[in-house]
């Protein structure tokens, strides 16, 4: 079982990697974080929110299931969602460099984190 | 202590880190500062030992569409300051117990987590969360996780552990973000039962903090702890004991933050009246930033003097040189030569109208307090100020528009009272002015409601009235309802009923005599 900071080390060692965390989605706090490129305080806070619209549309729409991840493309970034299953209210958050990653293998990787995580 | 504060559109809470001593608790605040980019500030120190309080700020994540703003503080871990640590954890909305692995430490950890629970049970309102900081994990014969939960289980304390080592700042973020998730589990409470404050904190500094703690205490805990551990590094104790060590404490706290260009947070409601040259023109009233130490009593007092100063208007002069300032509910009171150039002069007066105060504390209304205050021309003026209840005096005003029998009945009870409030307040060691005005209506026992002399006007106590002289007392203090009660005085006799019929009591029997005697006279 890895640690946080094992489990974001290996999400930094992805192709195209920038920065990762692991984030409390009640309140917008990040349990912990890696590398650069954008404001993790920011983006975890902001994405909380994309979490919390993603549910709330679920409900709405009556489907009895749940999130695994959530897949995000920007023009230059992968932003990749994966909400830990052992540990509900919490997912990891990743930012990729599109050039450089390839996005199957990073939500793969993400997954394989999320199952070894051990907190 | 969880607030909605508007102006910052941000939810408040306090996250409290409590453990036994040298557990880690200041060194997982510091390392959390690092971890954020803040700035932990103790205010006191002494060979590592925290004696106050380590406090840090943080603004972060998103609660409801509101940034979270979380008061990060620390308790002092050594038993002789248990009552400043109590006040603390009072205000937890979270607390992060951190936990010495270590086997010897262990078992001394469980016994401040069980009192920990017996603290967090008087918290009014939701629950207070707890989240187990097991610290120096690194240690060799670190105690296992599991035994550890075994305890915890034994203790029947339903916590979640984060394993730490504070010296590497590992663990430490994960512990302090279950601590804010506890929290907000709370403010989702009070939003839910609608009692979540929408104000800007009382306490929102380390300096406010500070000035909480010290105002309620007398320097004996300083005095303890410097005896304990070892001279205080600011100065030693002087006269004013705790005052002189926590003064400088805020002094360093001010000038580290303004160091930093963080400032100081100035006191809510900061408030003063308007005073443009002292010759002719009223003293200042008390603001709310009146420094602590010059307010009793010293935690009340300021709620107390809040509440007084919210509404009053320009001080008024009477024809004996007072200055008077009334309020919805209070009367602001300062005697003519109760002005001092130097602040020093006016705390001694200050302390000895305390004394005064407290050798009365039986007798007189609760509601009332002591407030030096700068008086807007380089000088100070020492005020009282007194909450109106409805006395006496306004049970016979209301008595005179209900018939002669009630005249009757509140004559002879005001009488009774009266005499009783002369026997009972004898024996005071300041002797209390009596009269209608100055006997709390409806009070058992009798209380005074009136102003307390100043000490320079007092007169000892002890001094016992005469019959004669108790009736030309009540007869002055009667004069004002004479007019309503001639046209239906008659009545009032007959109503009054025979002094001698023994159907009443001693104290009523002598009463009504009293009023008979004076009905007659009249």
């Amino acid at each position: 079982m890895a640690n946080l900071n094992d489990a974001l080390g290996t999400i930094l060692k992805l192709d195209g990697a920038m920065c990762a965390a692991l984030v409390d989605a009640n309140s917008g706090m990040m349990l912990g974080s890696q590398g650069t490129g954008v404001d993790l305080e920011v983006a975890a806070a902001g994405n909380t929110e994309v979490v919390r619209a993603k549910l709330k549309t679920m409900k709405s729409l009556g489907l009895n299931d749940k999130i695994e991840d959530i897949l995000i493309t920007l023009g230059k970034q992968y932003h990749i969602i994966r909400l830990v299953d052992s540990k509900p209210g919490l997912f990891f958050y990743v930012v990729l460099d599109k050039t450089k990653s390839n996005l199957a293998m990073a939500r793969r990787a993400c997954q394989d984190v999320e199952k070894d995580l051990a907190l | 202590m969880a607030f909605l504060d508007l102006a910052r559109e941000a939810i408040v809470v306090r996250i409290v880190y409590d453990g036994a001593p040298m557990a880690g608790k200041t060194t997982s605040v510091r390392a959390l500062a690092a971890g954020v980019g803040g700035r932990a500030v103790t205010p006191s120190e002494v060979e590592g030992r925290t004696l106050y309080f380590d406090w840090l700020d943080y603004t972060g994540g998103l609660f409801e569409g509101r940034r979270i703003h979380c008061q990060i503080v620390s308790v002092p871990g050594q038993a002789l300051l248990a009552s400043r640590r109590r006040r603390i954890l009072e205000s937890a909305d979270a607390v992060v117990f951190v936990s010495d692995s270590t086997p010897e430490p262990h078992a001394a950890a469980c016994d401040y987590l069980t009192s920990l629970s017996g603290a967090l049970r008087d918290v009014p309102g939701p629950p207070v969360g707890v989240i187990v900081q097991a610290n120096k994990r690194d240690h060799p014969r670190a105690v296992p996780v599991s035994e550890l939960r075994a305890t915890l289980d034994r203790a029947g304390l339903d916590v979640g552990v984060v394993e730490s080592i504070a010296t590497e700042g590992t663990g430490i973020r994960e512990a302090f973000v279950f601590a804010v998730r506890l929290a907000l589990d709370r403010v989702r409470e009070l939003m839910r039962t609608d009692t979540l404050p929408a104000t800007r904190p009382a306490i929102d500094t380390p300096e406010a903090l500070l000035a909480y703690l010290c105002a309620d205490e007398d320097g004996a805990l300083d005095l303890a702890a410097a005896s304990t551990f070892g001279p205080a590094p600011e100065t030693g104790a002087d006269a004013a004991g705790g005052v002189a060590v926590a003064i400088p404490a805020i002094e360093a706290i001010s000038l580290a933050l303004q160091r930093e260009g963080a400032g100081t947070a100035p006191w809510p409601g900061r408030r003063r009246t308007r005073v443009s040259t002292y010759r002719g023109a009223p003293p200042a009233l008390p603001g709310h930033d009146v420094p602590s130490g010059l307010i009793w009593p010293p935690v009340g007092g300021r709620l107390r003097l809040h509440e007084a100063v919210a509404s009053s208007g320009e001080p008024r002069r009477d024809t004996n040189g007072d200055w008077r300032a009334t309020a919805s509910g209070w009367e602001l009171h300062s005697p003519a030569d109760a002005a001092f150039t130097a602040v020093e002069a006016g705390r001694g007066a200050l302390l000895a109208w305390a004394g005064a105060h407290a050798s009365a504390a039986a007798i007189i209304s609760e509601r009332r307090c002591l407030v030096l205050a700068d008086d807007g021309a380089g000088a100070y003026r020492l005020w009282q100020a007194v909450a109106a209840e409805p006395s006496l005096h306004d049970g016979l005003g209301r008595a005179l528009d209900d018939g002669p029998a009630a005249i009757a009945t509140a004559l002879v009870q005001l009488t009774a009272q009266l005499l009783d409030a002369a026997d009972a307040w004898a024996a005071c060691p300041v002797q209390l002015p009596l009269g209608l005005r100055a006997i709390g209506l409806g009070r058992d026992p009798l209380r005074f409601v009136g102003r307390m002399p100043y000490p320079a006007a007092a007169s000892a106590a002890g001094t016992v009235l005469t019959d004669t002289a108790r009736l030309r007392r009540l007869g002055v203090e009667l004069a004002f309802a004479m007019p309503a009660i001639r046209p239906v005085q008659a009545a009032v006799e007959r109503a009054l009923g025979d002094p001698t019929d023994g159907l009443a009591g001693r104290r009523t029997q002598t009463a009504r005599r009293f009023v008979r005697t004076l009905l007659a006279a009249a």
